[in-house]
C-alpha cells in the first residue's frame, strides 16, 4: 500500500485505487469509534467483496458516502455498480466486509430491515406494482405503514393524500392518478417509481440508472428532479449516460472490475488514462 | 385482470337481489314443495364450498398464492365438528370405563393393541373436547389456522413461492389424507365419522363432560338418588347422551335452519374478504403478486402477509368444514383426496379468480352442475350418462380458460350492464315519448 499522502497526485500513484481512498483512513469504522465517522460518513464500507463462482464482482477496500452528499458512480458494464447497490440493500449477502449506516453495521440485516432504516432504492428497469393504480402504489410507499396490523385497520391520512397529490403533481402524473400502473409510458413508470423512492423518505437514496430509456427531455427533468432531492437526501446515482452525469455535476466515482479506480469531477476523470482505458478498452 | 385495479365496487342492488334469492325465494319454493328439502339441504352444502372458495380466491387470486391444500382445512374443521356430532350421535357404541360413550363408528373400528378385548376400548383425549359445541367450533376454527400458520411460518419465511409452493401443498394434502386414512390414529380411519344425531343438545352447550352431563340431568329432573334410577332403562339412555334431546339432523326444519346459518356465513366471508381486500392490506397482497421481491425494499415483509392471508383462507375453510358435516352427515378421508383440493382451483378458475363473486359463482355453478350431470339424462336422440362428467369439467375449463379468462362473473357483469343500459334507453324512450304528455298534465 502506497504511503504517500492522498492529495499528492492522483494519476502517479502506482496503486491508484489506493491512494485515491486513502482520506478515509483515519474513519475506518473498526479502528475508531463510531461517533468520529459516523459524523463524517452516512454509509461506509469496509473491505467489502462479494464473489459468484470465485468471480469477484464487486471488490471495494473502503469506501464512504458522506452526509448530504450526491454521489455519482459510473462505470463500465459489469464494473459492479448494481452489485455494489444490491450488497447496501441487503439483496445480496456479502462475502466479506461490513457495511455500516447511520452508525450501525447492517451487514447481516434483511432487505426490509435495511429499507425501515431508511435507505431508498429505485432498480434499473422501473419496479411498479402493475395491478394497483398510480395513487395505490404511492401509498404503499408511505412510510410507517409497513406492518399488516397498521395495514388492515389504518387508512391513509388527510396530510398523506395530500402528499401524494402533491407528489403527483410534480411528476405530471396527476391525470394517471386511479390508472393501473401497467397502462403508464416507460417514462411514466420511472417517475413513479422514482416518486415512490421519495414518498417513503428514505435518508440515503440508491439511484440506479434514473435515465435509462428516457427521452432527452425526460431525462432533463428527472435530473432536475434528483438536484432537488439533493437538496435534503444524500444520494447515490449510478449512471452510464454521461450526459446525465454532466448534468448533475457532481462528484464521481469510476467503478472498474468490483474496483474503485479514481473519483473526482467528471473532466478530471475524462483526463485520467486509467478510466479512458477501462472505458473504451486497450 | 381488470377488475383488479380498481377497488371492487359491488352493486347494493345485485347483493339485496342475491340475499332475497337466498333468504327469501328459495325457502319459498321449499315451503311451496317445488324444492325438496334434500335439494335445499345440497345448496347449503354448495354454499359450504363457496366459502372454502372465497378463501382461495383471497389466497389465489389477491396474493397469488396457489395452495392445493385447502380441503385439508376443510377436513380439519369438518372433523372437529364431526367429532362433536359423533359424541352426542346415535344410542349405538358402548360406554367406557372412564364413563365416556364410545361413538359406534369409532368402535367399530377400533385399533385395538395385542391383548386388549372390546371392554377395553377408550375415548381418546383429543375427542374429548369435542362434547362441548363452543369449544368445539373455537377448535374448528382454531386448528386449520394454527396448523396453516405453523405451515406458512416455516414456508413464507424461507421465500418458498410460485410452483414450488403448489407442489409442497399438494404434497401436505396428500400426507393429510394419508394420515387421516390410518385407523390407529382413532380417526374411524377410511370408514370416517358417521352415525350422527342430534345437533347443539343442551348437555354440550354447557358442559365439557358426560358426567357433568349426568349431574345436571339428575339436578334439573329432581331425581332421587335413593331409588334406582335405571329401573326403567332412563339412565343407560342418559349415558348415551340423550339426557336432553337436541335438534335432529334428520328433522327438515333443522337442515332449513343449517341452510339458513350456512347462508348466513357465506354471506360474512364474503363481506370479511371484501373489507380486507379494500383495506390498505388488501393492495399490499396484489402488490406481493406482483412484484414480490420489490416490496421488500419499501420495507414490508410480505411473508407475515401472505402468513396472514392463509390463515384467513384455512379459517374459512375450517369454518365450511364445520358448516358441511351437519348437512352431509359423514366425513370421510375421501374429502382430503388430493384431487379435491384442485377441483377447488377449478371452480375459482371458473367463476373469475381474484373477484370474491367469481369465486362463490364458480363454486356453486360447478357443483350445482355436477350435481345434475352426474346423474343419467335421457334427450331422445342422446342420452347423457355419469361417464360424461370429468370430460364435461375438463373441457368446460379450457374454455374457460382460453375465452373467458376473467372467469363466468365477466358475462354475469356484461349482462347487468347490458340490462342496466336497456333499462336507461327504455326510460329514455319513455321520457321521449310521454315527457310531453306529463309535463303537460303537471301544468294541468
Amino acid at each position: 500500500m502506497s504511503a504517500e499522502p492522498a492529495n499528492e497526485s492522483e494519476e502517479s500513484a502506482p496503486e491508484h485505487d489506493h491512494s485515491a481512498l486513502s482520506k478515509y483512513r483515519n474513519f475506518l469504522p473498526s479502528e475508531v469509534q463510531q461517533e468520529i465517522w459516523s459524523s463524517e460518513f452516512l454509509l461506509f464500507v469496509e473491505g467489502l467483496s462479494v464473489s459468484f463462482d470465485g468471480f469477484k464482482a464487486v471488490d471495494i477496500p473502503h469506501f464512504g458516502i458522506r452526509h448530504g452528499e450526491l454521489r455519482v458512480i459510473i462505470g463500465p458494464n459489469g464494473a459492479g455498480k448494481t452489485t455494489f447497490c444490491d450488497l447496501v440493500s441487503g439483496k445480496t449477502a456479502a462475502s466479506t466486509g461490513k457495511v455500516y449506516y447511520d452508525g450501525k453495521n447492517i451487514t447481516q440485516m434483511d432487505e426490509s430491515d435495511i429499507a425501515l432504516m431508511g435507505i431508498g432504492r429505485k432498480f434499473q428497469t422501473p419496479t411498479v406494482f402493475d395491478s394497483l393504480s398510480t395513487y395505490e402504489n404511492l401509498l404503499l410507499a408511505l412510510p410507517g405503514n409497513q406492518h399488516w396490523q397498521d395495514n388492515l385497520l389504518k387508512r391513509e391520512s388527510g396530510d398523506e393524500k395530500n402528499k401524494i397529490f402533491e407528489i403527483l403533481e410534480k411528476v405530471n402524473l396527476s391525470d394517471c392518478r386511479d390508472m393501473p400502473a401497467k397502462s403508464l409510458s416507460h417514462g411514466q413508470r420511472q417517475w413513479l417509481a422514482i416518486s415512490a423512492l421519495i414518498i417513503s423518505k428514505p435518508k440515503l437514496l440508491l439511484v440506479d440508472e434514473p435515465a435509462a430509456g428516457l427521452t432527452d427531455q425526460e431525462t432533463e427533468r428527472t435530473a432536475d428532479l434528483l438536484m432537488e432531492l439533493a437538496e435534503d437526501h444524500t444520494l447515490v446515482v449510478i449512471e452510464h449516460d454521461m450526459d446525465f452525469v454532466r448534468r448533475l455535476g457532481q462528484k464521481v466515482t469510476v467503478l472498474n472490475e468490483g474496483r474503485v479506480l479514481a473519483e473526482g469531477s467528471l473532466d478530471e476523470m475524462e483526463t485520467n488514462e486509467e478510466v479512458m482505458e477501462a472505458y473504451l478498452g486497450r | 385482470m381488470k377488475p383488479l385495479a380498481q377497488p371492487i365496487v359491488e352493486s347494493k342492488q345485485s347483493l339485496f337481489l342475491l340475499a332475497m334469492l337466498g333468504f327469501v325465494v328459495l325457502p319459498l319454493l321449499y315451503s311451496a314443495d317445488i324444492l325438496t328439502i334434500g335439494q335445499i339441504n345440497m345448496i347449503g352444502r354448495y354454499m359450504t364450498f363457496a366459502i372454502l372458495a372465497l378463501g382461495l380466491d383471497l389466497l389465489w387470486g389477491y396474493v397469488g398464492i396457489l395452495s392445493l391444500c385447502q380441503f385439508t382445512f376443510f377436513c380439519l374443521g369438518a372433523y372437529a365438528m364431526g367429532m362433536h356430532l359423533a359424541h352426542h350421535g346415535g344410542p349405538e357404541g358402548i360406554i367406557d370405563a372412564n364413563g365416556w360413550k364410545l361413538p359406534a363408528c369409532l368402535f367399530v373400528v377400533y385399533p385395538y393393541d395385542i391383548g386388549e378385548s372390546s371392554g377395553d376400548a377408550l375415548v381418546p383425549a383429543f375427542w374429548k373436547p369435542f362434547w362441548n359445541l363452543p369449544l368445539t367450533i373455537i377448535l374448528g376454527l382454531l386448528i386449520p389456522t394454527v396448523c396453516s400458520f405453523v405451515l406458512g411460518y416455516f414456508v413464507f419465511r424461507s421465500r418458498v413461492r410460485g410452483v414450488y409452493f403448489a407442489i409442497l401443498s399438494q404434497a401436505i394434502a396428500v400426507a393429510g389424507w394419508l394420515v387421516f386414512c390410518r385407523n390407529d390414529v382413532k380417526l374411524c380411519g377410511t370408514n370416517g365419522l358417521t352415525r350422527f344425531d342430534v345437533i347443539a343438545p343442551v348437555e354440550s352447550l354447557t358442559t365439557f363432560h358426560p358426567a357433568e352431563a349426568k349431574d345436571q340431568w339428575i339436578a334439573s329432573h329432581n331425581a332421587d338418588m335413593s331409588q334406582d334410577l335405571n329401573a326403567d332403562g332412563m339412565l343407560d339412555q342418559l349415558d348415551y347422551s340423550m339426557a336432553d334431546v337436541g335438534f335432529s339432523l334428520a328433522d327438515p326444519n333443522v337442515q332449513l335452519s343449517l341452510y339458513f346459518i350456512t347462508l348466513a356465513c357465506l354471506f360474512g366471508s364474503f363481506f370479511l374478504c371484501k373489507w380486507i381486500v379494500n383495506s390498505r392490506l388488501g393492495r399490499v397482497l396484489v402488490a406481493i403478486r406482483d412484484d414480490e421481491p420489490t416490496l421488500n425494499f419499501f420495507g414490508y415483509k410480505p411473508h407475515n402477509y401472505k402468513i396472514f392471508a392463509f390463515c384467513i383462507a384455512a379459517a374459512l375453510a375450517g369454518l365450511a368444514g364445520m358448516l358441511y358435516i351437519p348437512q352431509m352427515k359423514i366425513v370421510t378421508p375421501a374429502n382430503m383426496e388430493a384431487v379435491r383440493s384442485v377441483l377447488v382451483v377449478v371452480w375459482v378458475a371458473v367463476g373469475g379468480r381474484g373477484t370474491l363473486r367469481g369465486a362463490i359463482l364458480g363454486a356453486l355453478t360447478v357443483n350445482l352442475l355436477y350435481n345434475y350431470l352426474t346423474s343419467e339424462h335421457d334427450y331422445g336422440l342422446f342420452s347423457w350418462s355419469p361417464d360424461y362428467w370429468p370430460i364435461f369439467l375438463g373441457l368446460a375449463f379450457v374454455l374457460v380458460v382460453l375465452y373467458l379468462p376473467n372467469g363466468l362473473i365477466e358475462v354475469v357483469d356484461r349482462a347487468k350492464a347490458k340490462f342496466a343500459n336497456g333499462l336507461i334507453e327504455v326510460v329514455d324512450w319513455a321520457k321521449a315519448k310521454f315527457g310531453a304528455y306529463f309535463n303537460n298534465s303537471e301544468k294541468g
